[in-house]
């Protein structure tokens, strides 16, 4: 019965959610670049990176739909490869980054404490320290960072403010009547976490993963941009950091810098549009007057 | 008010940073096996040079320090920065890495500190005054463009921006220079000496500007709007005071003192953006001075920029948070 | 009888709601007369502090007004501009609302609090003479002056709400609308508080209509009390009357569920629970909970009309 009740629950809320046109639309933006970008390249006959796969510096055709670069790669297979990639490594390094944030999250907030103040105060520090030029340091250091690398340094930094705003949440709740009333009848404190805590927590947990994504990947892109990106497989951000050094914006190429721009837009658009979307179901704004 | 507490707590969190900070950047340069001159070396053997051998690379150690052991290279670190020697740069030898820095600093703090006045101050307004029409249902269609387009706007990275900024204002229609802080053939102290960096840096304050504005006019209209549903509000119109007062002294006073906590706050990620569309404009500020050092492996010039990144920005966020409590007297208390 | 100012007609305040909406105030008769202590007594979400809000139109959506008029000197306050209505607000008409504890701005000085409405009513003085209206203001609820330079985290919920009222009283208004005044103080407060009011009414001629579900408090101060019930009136006496005779049924559970020093029985609750005001009761809003209830009780509504000089009643008892 119980069961039940909690699939049925389950379910409406995904309906819910589905039903919101933001989050439906931001969805349907970036699962549709993700699954054709990964579509494409399972189909298309050229290689990403191999220099001299097909004749330099063409224009769009049918055979070459966004021309060629100047080191004989078919853009768009290119294009697809970069977007898998730079998604993939996005939502590792988020995926990383947001269960080290929860976990302290709620370590800090339902515990509290001397717990507590030890965390907030390393949260603190990593808030405030420029993340970017520490991660240039260390992606310089190491030389050429090879994607899986990329992932766990990115990780390592964007853990913090969706960190502090989740143990927020987690002290609000913790105050309110239901969780007392939980504690006060006997359920274990894990229990209490997993069954009542995180369930409230979920639009806001989506927030952040999407907050987290989005910070990845521009991250990710922009250490790529200056060079620090990996040498072994292409991404939007190597894409750019090789326009760039090809001079792209002089020789008029804007067929090889421009595509990875707009991938990198709308992938956050989307992104952008599903958090306020599961922030409106969060956070009822309309609240009755009285 | 204002607590001995709240400020010692403060300080204290800002001294652990910064020498979090100073550890990190030690260390981790430290950390890969050989010395940077080694790799340096490498790479330029691989790069065609072949001058020198192993006594080159010696001696090389011994200037910089590279040949004693960690505690004493750390030392020698230390006492340096207290004395503001960042040692030498690898690559633009024999010109130290302090006056590297200083003279690309100023560009960066100039261009910063104007976009971030700019678009905070104009976002606020913007932001106030799309949550105050949003009451009693007075949105209009485009309002919501509007929210849409800001939405799009802010999260857009800085150098991606910056590339189609570039690409409409300079190859489309070249209204504005491409690259460069200044036309290198201009006089100092001339009139057309100001006007070539106001032209030079117009871009990259556009960029920062209008990713920015969209970013803070969000968040100033979902603060604002939960704002007016508080009871002072009510209280505020129950006494017939006049909607300009309202909407300034008691729903925008209220707004603008987390916001700037939050500007304390972003300061870090801004600076990283801006660091990197600093390369996509070839503007003279320290962005471009890192991305130059990167490609060359000039470690002790990328040691030394991301020291003064640090510094410069935790700072700034210490004299930010040290002005708050003085505005909102809530805090200082907790 | 003395002359009513402010009249509430046939006044109804809904709430929008998915479906159909509450009729949190249904038709509700009221008058005010110059220098008197009106009290309003009914249980939580009987509409209280609906009606109240209403009284100045200050009502949001989901709420609207949805039919009445409220007579003010003879001008119907519902149908002004805004500009009219928020020049009456706090000038004339003083509001102090339940629960105060954020109601005063956090971020600007008391004393300027006090001021903006007096700039923004054209009570312009010199800031002096500003300072010496607002130490005079806080001397009278018996608050020390210095608190003015200060903000109000620095103020306890009892100092807060007579900061409200005192402000209240800076433009020497005719009327107090005082919702639930003392809910959140203790019994110390309470009584400052209360008397406080009174003295308003005996000093300056002020009426207040002090709103409250505590019958203890009315009693102590008010001259006449209405008992509202589901969005209606259900007697409106004077309050001696209304303790020693109450007409309707309500009332006279009411007031028997009050405990006393002389009786010695468990005073008795009224059975069930308060009407869904989305869909009330047909007839009489009480007929389901009231043991005198008749068959014309269930299907016509009774009206509240004076039965004798003061005493007005709406039951089909009389």
């Amino acid at each position: 019965m119980i069961m039940d009740n909690r699939i049925m629950g389950k379910l409406k809320g995904l309906k819910v959610i589905v039903e919101n046109k933001k989050i439906f639309i931001g969805l349907c933006l970036v699962l549709v670049i993700y699954f054709g970008s990964l579509i494409y390249t399972r189909v298309s006959p050229y290689s990403p990176r191999k220099i001299g796969d097909v004749p330099v510096n063409m224009p769009s055709s049918p055979e070459y739909p966004l021309g060629t670069d100047p080191m004989g790669r078919d853009i768009l297979t290119q294009l697809c490869y970069a977007t898998v990639s730079s998604i993939q490594v996005g939502v590792a390094a988020a995926m990383m980054s947001f269960t080290i944030s929860i976990l302290l999250a709620i370590l800090a907030g339902y515990y509290g404490g001397y717990v507590d103040s030890v965390i907030s105060m390393v949260t603190e520090v990593f808030i405030t320290l420029p993340s970017l030029a520490i991660l240039i340091l260390i992606a310089a250091v190491f030389g050429r960072v090879e994607l899986h690398m990329m992932a766990i340094i990115l990780a390592f930094f964007g853990w913090a403010f969706p960190c502090k705003i989740l143990r927020a949440q987690v002290l609000s709740l913790k105050e309110r009547g239901f969780i007392k009333l939980a504690l006060l009848s006997g359920t274990h404190n894990l229990e209490v976490i997993i069954r009542e805590i995180i369930p409230n927590m979920l639009p806001f947990i989506g927030v952040w993963i999407a907050f987290a994504i989005v910070g990845a990947m521009g991250a990710q892109a922009g250490l790529e941009l200056i060079g620090l990106g990996p040498q072994t497989s292409v991404s939007l951000g190597v894409m750019l950091n090789w326009a760039t050094t090809l001079a792209a914006f002089t020789r008029g190429l804007i067929n090889w810098w421009l595509p990875p721009c707009l991938v990198l837009m709308f992938i956050f658009l989307g992104v952008a549009l599903i958090s306020v979307g599961l922030d409106e179901i969060g956070n009822p704004k309309l609240k009755a007057r009285r | 008010m204002y607590t001995f507490k709240y400020l010692i707590r403060r300080i204290v969190m800002y001294l652990i940073t910064l020498s979090l900070a100073i550890s990190l950047n030690f260390l981790i340069p430290r950390l890969i096996p050989g010395s940077p001159i080694q790799q340096k070396f490498a790479e330029l053997i691989r790069m065609g040079e072949t001058m020198g051998g192993t006594e080159f690379i010696e001696k090389y150690e011994k200037l910089f320090n590279l040949d004693q052991p960690l505690q004493v290279q750390f030392f020698y670190y230390i006492s340096g920065l207290l004395s503001g020697n960042l040692g030498f740069s690898i690559s633009y030898f024999p010109s130290t890495v302090i006056d590297l820095i200083m003279k690309a600093l100023p560009w960066t703090i100039g261009l910063l500190f104007t976009s971030l006045m700019i678009s905070f101050t104009c976002g606020i307004l913007l932001g106030s005054l799309m949550g105050w029409l949003k009451r009693e249902g007075r949105e209009s269609k485009w309002m919501e463009s509007i929210w849409l387009l800001s939405l799009f706007l802010s999260n857009i990275p800085f150098y991606i921006f910056a590339m189609i900024l570039v690409f409409l204002l300079t190859f489309i229609f070249p209204l504005f220079p491409y690259g460069g802080g200044i036309d290198p053939l201009l006089v100092p102290g001339t009139i057309d000496y100001y006007i070539s960096i106001l032209r030079h840096a117009f871009l990259p304050a556009l960029c920062i500007v209008i990713v920015q504005i969209g970013g803070w006019s969000m968040s100033v209209r979902g603060l604002l709007v939960s704002v007016l549903g508080e009871d002072y509000l009510f209280l505020a119109k129950a006494k017939g005071l006049k909607e300009r007062r309202i909407f300034s002294r008691y729903a925008v006073r209220n707004v603008l003192l987390p916001q700037v906590t939050d500007l304390a706050i972003s300061l870090g990620t801004i600076t990283g953006g801006s660091i990197i569309m600093e390369s996509v404009f070839s503007y003279p500020g320290i962005g471009n001075l890192l991305f130059r050092a990167v490609k060359q492996l000039d470690y002790t010039l990328i040691q030394g920029i991301t020291l003064i990144i640090v510094f410069t920005v935790t700072t700034a966020a210490l004299i930010i948070d040290l002005f708050y409590p003085l505005l909102d007297p809530r805090i200082g208390e907790k | 009888m003395k002359q009513p100012f402010l009249e509430a007609q046939d006044l109804r305040i809904y709430y929008r709601t998915s479906t159909v909406p509450v009729k949190a105030v249904d038709g509700i008769n009221l008058a005010i007369e110059e220098k008197e202590i009106l009290g309003i007594a009914g249980e939580s979400g009987c509409g209280k502090s609906t009606l109240a809000n209403g009284l100045i139109r200050m009502i949001f959506p989901p709420a609207y007004i949805a039919g009445g008029r409220v007579l003010f000197h003879g001008r119907d306050l519902l149908k002004m501009s805004e500009e009219e209505l928020r020049q009456i607000r706090w000038k004339k008409i003083t509001f102090s609302p339940q629960a105060s504890m954020n109601s005063l701005n956090p971020v600007i000085k008391i004393l300027s609090q006090i001021q903006d409405a007096m700039e923004d009513h054209d009570f312009k003085r010199p800031k002096e003479e500003i300072k010496i209206i607002a130490s005079n203001l806080m001397k009278n609820v018996g608050l020390s002056p210095h608190i003015l330079d200060g903000y109000a985290c620095e103020l306890s919920g009892g100092m807060k709400q007579r900061v409200i009222i005192s402000m209240g009283m800076v433009l020497s208004p005719e009327l107090i609308i005082a919702d639930e005044p003392t809910s959140a103080l203790d019994v110390v407060v309470q009584r400052g508080v209360l008397e406080l009011l009174a003295e308003l009414k005996e000093r300056q001629g002020t009426s207040v209509l002090l709103i409250s579900h505590d019958l203890g408090i009315l009693a102590e101060v008010v001259d006449r009390l209405a008992i509202i019930y589901a969005g209606k009136i259900l007697e409106i006496q004077d309050v001696y009357e209304i303790f020693n005779e109450p007409l309707n049924p309500y009332t006279q559970g009411l007031i028997s569920s009050i405990p006393t020093f002389d009786k010695q029985e468990i005073p008795k609750s009224i059975p069930g629970l308060p009407p869904n005001l989305m869909n009330p009761p047909s007839g009489c809003r009480f007929h389901p909970r009231c043991p005198k209830a008749m068959s014309i009780c269930r299907e016509k509504e009774p009206e509240l009309k004076e039965i004798d000089s003061g005493k007005i009643v709406a039951c089909h008892l009389f």
